[in-house]
């Protein structure tokens, strides 16, 4: 009796043993596997960071030390920024410094000198390949010599020769900018490091004859490719900002590539706020004059740094006329022509006018809103945190009578519907359920996604709008604003910059192109306050069709007037024959036409609008060019227009080299490139590093050992 | 009768299937390292991205040598499924090793990174780069991170590798939450 219950008992716990075991082996056919990447808040951040030490000698550490001192000047709607790079050569060998840096992607760079000691080399504005040459050749001579070359509008190379041991080089650079002006906030960015951009395309063969000829080949991570020739140029080093790590102990002593910001506004206004949403700072007043600076002092150079200021309630102004009048020189052949003039005066406008505000449309069309998320490796960490809040935010301001789709994409693209569904409960859910899934990694394949969201067919009677949240990190930048350009057609593309360093080239030309407008996110607590600002500025009408008349033989930019959204002011520069006459601007709103007349004569006075006009021009050409003139044609005009200005360009650079050498040809001279911080809260999802072999053998030998048992057992029975 | 008959068959083919597929990725894992340094040894004149099978989504970028223990590994680009079956993965988005920056580089416990039970600080690994330069690396510092909580973010003011697999080695469970993570940083070569 004791027997049999014993071998029953036996016989049931196998049999459960081994559902139990197929059910394991079964399981991860069925399974959703959780999801155990999670994001997490600095307060989590406790332990195990990897840390590193860097004390013991023998540890390889960068030779050249960076420190950057920034000014800025606000005057009006212009800012002059000063930046002196300080190159310091802590080795004792003769050092050539290349450090790649941002800068704002509207900069109009009309400065540059070197201080060595006591002495000042000013710039000189030269064709590329001509300051290039002129470069290589000191450098070979041992004369010390700093090179300021444009990779992108707003990204740029540095390279500094022959820094002797101990020595230290500084390098200043000047440029003047637009503010922004928005929702009657005026606002200035100043990017200080470079979130690793992403390179598509093929790799070129870099036995390549064409790139042979060219004498500086960078020294970036990443490999040329056939979309983006010059990715060695765009992919510096990048190191890791110590500061994140050091939220544990609060050790804020390792500031990497450390800077001081400074400045003053003066908008002859008074001001009722101004902040630094992202480095705490100091204001002082007096009058309205108000001064800056950081209350740290300095800061490492990892995220963007922001000031946004705010006029007093009812002083915002709604209109501005500022002029400029240069003498400028002729060309020799000019000159024998007017003989009795040798200069010329050139008259140069800017005008800032702010649309009235427009009653919300009662019978607006029906939207189509396509959202394109980027997920790619990029954007981990905190970016991907505030991009799929911006779109769960995004997804309640729909109404049941808009369509809507979304896009997601990294190295892939996939559509969350195959076309676009109404915005109803089921959908939403489906949608919101969607987003909370999404992780960032993989690369950053955007023309696919931007084309997926355009050509599908608009359905009737809707307004497509696409709504593009990314942090632009890609290499590939003109193929891809083309690729926008060419497939349009009625539809409105939006773009959201999220992270602490968007590439806010692409965010502004891209929505230029696309016909719409840019916002940047840079912290999940800004979400709410950005995305309800682009709502308004979706839903609410649009000044479209403007038109400027100007006095005859005007050379104005940009060119083609974008549409005005609710809150834009419009911003225009020009080149007139006198300071006489006046401009008649024309719009259609839906309440009827809107018309103001400006009087030239009233302008201000204001330094650097001439210069302002001549940035516009060059990024007009350079817009002509994605849009399909020859690049042969383009460069000659680029070229001309920035020597008569001194503007940095894709086709000129800036080129200082002082007379006498000092180092001899027998010492050698070593190359370091200088690394930008890592980008703040930029972090890596670890990846999943563990097989189920080892598990599989040993459920596989299990089973087999119960069956060779139980069969035992069975014969045993019989 | 019958139905303990399909039992059996189903209890005996699972359990085959199980060894069969435990095996496969050991071989896998043992065998591509072969297939990839056809791949690699092209690499090293000059091409770039050539992938060791027509079908394959990934190609080598560097080869790990750890002299002491006879490791010599090809690192595979990208870090994720297509290519950590058959070799360590290279991070996206963090420098190539070898290069300066941080690099991140990981690889199955059970398989390729099975050795880094036994790294000791101060032991000296070298990585050969694309461009055939020896780059030498030291361990400073090893740790067990909970991949629940944290991220990889490697924070160091100079070049470094940061080497990652599962934890604990022996674990047969393959979704745990524990990674190992070793520290290297570049030192000059002796």
């Amino acid at each position: 009796m004791i027997n049999t219950i014993n071998r029953k008992h036996f016989r049931v716990s196998t049999y459960f043993f081994l559902f139990f075991m197929l059910c394991q082996a079964y399981a991860p056919l069925f399974a959703m596997t959780p999801d155990i990447e999670q994001e997490m808040t600095f307060s989590q951040v406790k332990s195990g960071h990897l840390l590193f030490q860097t004390e013991q000698k023998k540890f390889y550490k960068p030779a050249l030390l960076l420190n950057t001192d920034m000014h800025l000047k606000v005057n009006g709607l212009i800012a002059m920024v000063n930046v002196k790079q300080h190159f310091k050569n802590t080795s004792t060998q003769w050092m050539e410094g290349i450090y790649v840096f941002p800068l704002p992607e509207n900069a109009a760079v009309n400065k540059m000198h070197i201080q060595i000691g006591e002495r000042i080399i000013e710039g000189e504005i030269k064709e590329k390949q001509a300051a290039k040459v002129i470069y290589q050749k000191a450098k070979a001579n041992g004369q010390q010599a700093s090179l300021v070359e444009q990779e992108r509008p707003n990204l740029f190379t540095n390279s500094i020769a022959n820094i002797a041991p101990g020595e230290e080089v500084m390098v200043e650079i000047s440029y003047l900018q637009n503010i922004n002006y928005e929702q009657d906030k005026f606002s200035l960015r100043f990017p200080m490091t470079i979130t690793p951009r992403y390179i598509p395309g093929k790799i070129l063969d870099h036995q390549l004859g064409e790139q042979a000829l060219n004498i500086n080949q960078g020294n970036g991570w990443a490999m040329n490719t056939v979309q983006v020739p010059d990715a060695q140029r765009i992919t510096p080093p990048v190191m890791s900002a110590p500061q994140s790590s050091a939220l544990e102990n609060n050790d804020n002593d390792t500031i990497t590539n450390p800077i001081t910001i400074t400045g003053t506004i003066d908008m002859a206004m008074p001001l009722r706020e101004i902040v630094s949403p992202f480095h705490p700072i100091n204001i002082k007043q007096s009058n309205n004059q108000y001064q800056i600076e950081l209350t740290s002092g300095r800061v490492s150079m990892d995220r963007d740094f922001v000031l946004e200021w705010t006029p007093v309630l009812g002083q915002e102004p709604k209109a501005a006329l500022f002029s400029e009048s240069k003498f400028s020189k002729k060309t020799l052949t000019e000159t024998k022509l007017i003989k009795n003039n040798s200069s010329i005066q050139d008259n140069y406008l800017m005008l800032m006018m702010m649309p009235p505000q427009l009653l919300p449309d009662e019978n607006r069309l029906p939207r189509e809103m396509i959202f394109i998320i980027d997920t790619s490796g990029s954007m981990s960490g905190m970016s991907i945190r505030q991009a799929k809040e911006s779109l769960q935010f995004a997804l309640t301001r729909l109404s049941d009578n808009d369509q809507f789709n979304i896009i997601e994409f990294n190295s892939k693209t996939h559509p969350l519907f195959t076309q676009s569904v109404t915005a109803n409960k089921s959908n939403i859910q489906h949608a919101q359920n969607f987003v909370s899934r999404l992780n960032a990694k993989g690369g950053t394949e955007m023309a696919p996604a931007l084309m997926a969201a355009l050509n599908n067919v608009i359905p009737d009677g809707y307004l497509r709008q696409v709504v593009f949240m990314t942090d632009g990190s890609v290499g590939n930048e003109s193929h891809l604003f083309s690729i926008i350009h060419e497939n349009l057609k009625a539809a409105r593309l939006f773009t959201i910059g999220i992270g602490s360093a968007p590439n806010s080239y692409f965010m502004r030309k891209s929505a230029q192109f696309g016909r719409g407008s840019f916002t940047n996110i840079a912290s999940v607590s800004e979400v709410k306050e950005k995305m309800s600002l682009l709502f308004q500025k979706l839903e609410a009408p649009v000044i479209s069709h403007l038109k400027i008349q100007w006095p005859q033989g005007s050379d104005v930019y940009p060119k083609r007037i974008p549409d005005l959204y609710m809150g834009e002011p419009l911003i225009i520069t020009a080149q007139v024959p006198e300071l006489k006459g006046e401009v008649i601007i024309e719009g259609q709103t839906q309440q009827g036409v809107w018309q103001r007349t400006i009087q030239l004569s009233n302008g201000k006075q204001h330094e650097g609008v001439g210069t302002l006009w001549a940035r516009n021009k060059i990024s007009s050409l350079m817009d002509e060019q994605i849009q399909g003139t020859p690049e042969t044609w383009i460069k000659p005009q680029i070229i001309n227009i920035a020597i008569k200005h001194q503007l940095l360009s894709k086709y000129t650079s800036f080129i200082a080299v002082d007379k006498t050498p000092v180092r001899t040809q027998e010492t050698e001279l070593k190359q370091e490139s200088i690394a930008n911080a890592r980008v703040k809260n930029q972090k890596y999802a670890f990846p999943k590093t563990a097989t189920p072999a080892m598990r599989n053998i040993m459920i596989g030998l299990l089973l087999l050992s119960i069956l060779f048992i139980s069969r035992k057992t069975r014969l045993y029975e019989k | 009768m019958k139905n303990k008959r399909i039992l059996f068959w189903l209890v005996f083919f699972t359990a085959m299937g199980l060894i069969a597929d435990g095996s496969y990725i050991y071989a896998k894992a043992h065998l591509a390292q072969h297939l990839i340094s056809g791949a690699w040894e092209q690499t090293l004149t000059g091409k770039r991205q050539v992938k060791p099978w027509p079908w394959a989504d990934t190609w080598p970028v560097a080869q790990l040598n750890v002299p002491k223990k006879a490791i010599n590994l090809f690192i595979l680009n990208g870090a994720n499924g297509a290519s950590l079956p058959f070799g360590p993965g290279h991070l996206t988005g963090t420098a190539f090793p070898g290069e300066s920056g941080v690099s991140i580089i990981a690889a199955h416990r059970d398989t390729h990174f099975n050795f880094m039970k036994n790294m000791k600080v101060g032991e000296q690994f070298q990585i050969q780069t694309q461009n055939n330069k020896t780059v030498h690396y030291e361990v400073i510092s090893m740790k067990i991170a909970d991949s629940r909580k944290q991220m990889l973010q490697a924070a160091t003011q100079s070049d470094s590798l940061t080497l990652v697999t599962c934890y604990p080695f022996d674990s047969i469970n393959p979704g745990g939450p524990l990674r190992y993570v070793v520290n290297a940083q570049k030192i000059n070569s002796l």
